[in-house]
């Protein structure tokens, strides 16, 4: 095997480990709290207002899965939807139980919710939408 | 760290054992209880009225179904918790032991981070001890499944989070051990030497000090870890020995790794039944898993072979003096805690809360417990009878001068067991 082939191979080797690490951590990131779920919007302990950023959804782009939304102080924030970023619906207005929600259910005027992940600081570890 | 005494602690203490928020009935000390060492096991069970909280799904019809498994929680103490999700609830849940909630300021804090509940992921929010209430209000104090906040329940407020964090903090040891003790019965003695030996028992290196760090001369950073044993391999575990549905649980994350977090040993002798399945009984039975099948396929068991060269080979000699260690420790540690409440009672260093006449009742406990340890392994026999003068002493119910005669009692059966000089 020459040098190239080498180089080659311990490149694809770097990208799986790397690959691997990503997924592990996005397993870490939605680790735990499965009653998260449960608890309202604005109102998790020790991370609303603190690895939060919450808004009225402006726009919502399919083709990248993004999500643009409006701040409290007017700024924009857009934040990019993982596959491992839990949607969580938030109904009690309805007076209904919160449930798990999907890409769909984002839409402009709601307001939204984003945590990013202690670990990957990058990633968006779970967004809620309260539905009206 | 909180201090028993201080503000915030007496105001977390009343939170745990009286606050419902609103929801079934349940408080943190349904499940937490003080008199059984912050945790609850089929004996102390069996001991409670039918109307008691924890047994909240016999009497609710909207908790009927999927909320608890009567029949399980009566007989082997086992709670039900969706950690995988509430999607599927007749089929996605697992059935965990309750741990004890003692000597957390010593692992919550460590450098891998907050590590809560048997998986280590137990808490919403950012994955605090602190946030842990407010998950356990929605798993545990719920009026229906629904799980509606204001509705089912109300969520802890951030004032009440952070008494009932400081209260948990202040419970147990402060700090870790530091190993060896000079103990006086060569059987605890030799089981601390095996315990600590990363040739023979090797428990030293996941349980340093006897506590639920890792020891840093094998692991980096040490702290709190998480590791596959291989508990869910057990063969023949207690609940599945039963007609009900027991799903395999999968440990930390979703989907999860297999691992479950490691929990301290100083209070493991009078907190069994032991692992997160509850599936041994004894203190020697879990002392002897790590010299079986389960064990040594697991992952970890591969881990610590790498790093001594060997898997831990233990004959029935050794497991019982690993346990006579364990058990001789937990009852030094019940020792100090029925001392420190004396104190407290004697001094009333702890004033205006609801809890404060319990102070004695809990000492007492304490004292039993250590009978307990030491008489079920045939240890320390002088001991045993000064912690049963320093009973006799409390019962006369002769205030501080009984509480006095009593922390007496108390320092001549600890020093029956350890070399220690006396304060006074």
């Amino acid at each position: 095997m020459n040098a190239m082939k080498k180089m080659e191979v311990k490149l694809k080797l770097f990208h799986l480990i790397l690959s691997l690490l990503l997924l592990v951590l996005c397993f870490e990131a939605r680790s735990q709290k499965m009653t998260e779920v449960f608890i309202p919007i604005g109102k998790s302990p020790g991370a609303s207002g603190k690895t939060t950023k919450m808004g009225k959804v402006e726009s919502v782009k399919k083709q990248d899965y993004s999500v643009t939304m409006t701040l409290d102080d007017q700024t924009k924030a857009t934040i990019k939807i993982e596959k491992s970023t839990a949607i969580y619906l938030d109904k009690s207005i309805q007076k209904q139980p919160n449930t798990r929600g999907k890409w769909e259910d984002i839409k402009p005027g709601l307001l939204m919710e984003a945590n990013y992940s202690n670990i990957n600081k990058s990633t968006c570890e779970w967004i809620k939408v309260q539905v009206k | 760290m909180p201090q028993p005494q201080d503000k915030v602690v007496a105001l977390g203490r009343d939170l745990f054992f009286n606050e419902t928020f609103s929801g079934n009935g349940r408080t943190c000390g349904t499940c937490h209880r003080a008199e059984n060492n912050f945790t609850i096991d089929p004996t102390f069970i069996a001991t409670l009225p039918d109307n008691d909280p924890l047994f909240v799904v016999e009497f609710t019809p909207a908790l009927k179904k999927n909320f608890e498994n009567p029949r399980l929680l009566r007989e082997f103490g086992l709670i039900t918790e969706n950690l995988n999700g509430f999607n599927d609830l007749d089929s996605n849940f697992t059935l965990r032991g309750v741990p004890h909630t003692l000597g957390l300021s010593n692992s919550v804090n460590s450098p891998a981070g907050p590590h809560t509940g048997w998986s280590g992921d137990g808490a919403p929010g950012d994955a605090t001890l602190r946030s842990f209430a407010t998950g356990a209000v929605i798993q545990h104090f719920t009026k229906t499944l629904n799980r509606m906040a204001g509705i089912d329940f109300r969520l802890p407020t951030d004032k009440e989070l952070d008494a009932l964090e400081a209260f948990q903090l202040s419970l147990g040891l402060h700090k870790d051990l530091q190993l060896p003790l000079q103990l006086k019965s060569p059987v605890a003695f030799r089981g601390q030497a095996i315990f600590n030996d990363p040739a023979t028992g090797k428990c030293g290196i996941c349980h340093f000090n006897a506590g639920a760090n890792a020891d840093p001369a094998f692991f980096k950073d040490g702290g709190n870890l998480n590791f596959n044993t291989g508990v869910e391999d057990l063969p023949d575990q207690p609940a599945h020995l039963t007609s009900e549905f027991d799903p395999p649980d999968d440990g930390f994350g979703f989907p999860g790794d297999g691992t479950f977090n490691v929990p301290p040993l100083v209070e493991a002798a009078d907190t069994g039944p032991f692992f997160h399945n509850n599936s041994v009984s004894t203190i020697e039975g879990a002392v002897a898993f790590y010299d079986g099948e389960a064990f040594n396929n697991s992952s970890a068991a591969k881990t610590l072979a790498k790093l001594t060269g060997s898997q831990i080979e233990l004959d029935a000699t050794q497991i019982v003096a690993i346990a006579a260690f364990l058990r001789v420790i937990n009852a030094l540690e019940n020792i100090r805690q029925s001392q420190q409440l004396l104190n407290s009672f004697i001094s009333r260093e702890i004033l205006g809360n609801t809890e404060f006449e319990k102070l004695v009742q809990q000492a007492v406990e304490e004292i039993h417990d250590a009978t307990n340890d030491l008489r079920s392994g045939g240890l320390h026999p002088k001991a045993v009878d000064h912690l049963q003068k320093a009973l006799r002493h409390i019962e006369k119910r002769g205030g501080e001068k009984s509480a006095r005669d009593a922390l007496l009692e108390l320092d001549n059966a600890r020093e029956d067991m350890i070399e220690f000089n006396r304060t006074k």
